[in-house]
């Protein structure tokens, strides 16, 4: 069985931002933690949050947030 | 730049803790109510109290659910017809062997409430899911 996994490179594109997760979450609007837990898989943001990093990255959305396929 | 203390993960987070705390306080106050009626047997206007707030609890969260949820639970009215009468008969089955059958003497105490208590519970249940349905109509187009 398939089933679809959100995956993202927020952690990525904050480095070649040169940008910390404290100053990444102040851009965004969200707390340390919550970046923190972007970037490990453990939350996925609101798509408002998502845009909000876009912007603050200069990183596209489909390039940041993407779903792969993990078999079962 | 202010740093954020607050945002929609901890807000997310106060919300999945809020309903565990309130189920938790829920059964709470039903074992307290329970403990004091078969186990201290007291009279059940001291806890009167304890009833009216549980009762409140319980069926203003499942109203609020009902009406805020972006998915009202569709109404079947034959399944709607099929719970009220498996209430009904087995509200009778138990209350006949608590109290012994009912009478038509005091029919307003004891056959009135088994048949308007589960109306009120699923009249009002279908009158939420109908109000939640048309508030979401004008969400809803045809393009």
């Amino acid at each position: 069985m398939e089933t679809d996994e959100i995956q993202n490179r927020v952690r990525e594109a904050r480095r070649i931002a040169n940008l910390s997760q404290q100053d990444l979450a102040d851009a965004v609007g969200v707390t340390r933690q919550t970046i923190g837990l972007i970037e490990a898989n453990k939350y996925n943001p609101s798509i408002r949050i998502c845009l909000k990093i876009s912007a603050a990255t200069g990183w596209e959305l489909s390039d940041l947030f993407y779903i792969s396929p993990e078999e079962q | 730049m202010k740093t954020v203390i607050s945002d929609e993960r901890t807000q997310l987070l106060t919300g999945q803790l809020a309903i565990i705390f309130l189920v938790l306080t829920q059964v709470g106050l039903l074992g307290a109510i329970l403990y004091r009626r078969y186990v201290l047997h007291i009279d059940e206007g001291n806890y009167n109290d304890l009833r009216i707030i549980l009762a409140i609890s319980v069926f203003g969260f499942i109203a609020a659910k009902i009406l805020i949820g972006a998915h009202p639970p569709a109404i079947r009215p034959k399944l709607l017809l099929g719970i009220y009468i498996g209430f009904v008969v087995t509200m009778t089955i138990i209350l006949s062997f608590w109290y012994g059958p009912p009478t038509l003497d005091n029919w307003h105490s004891t056959i009135l409430p088994v048949l308007l208590g589960p109306a009120l519970i699923l009249g009002g249940y279908v009158a939420l899911c109908r109000i939640a349905v048309q508030r979401q109509k004008k969400y809803e187009s045809d393009d």
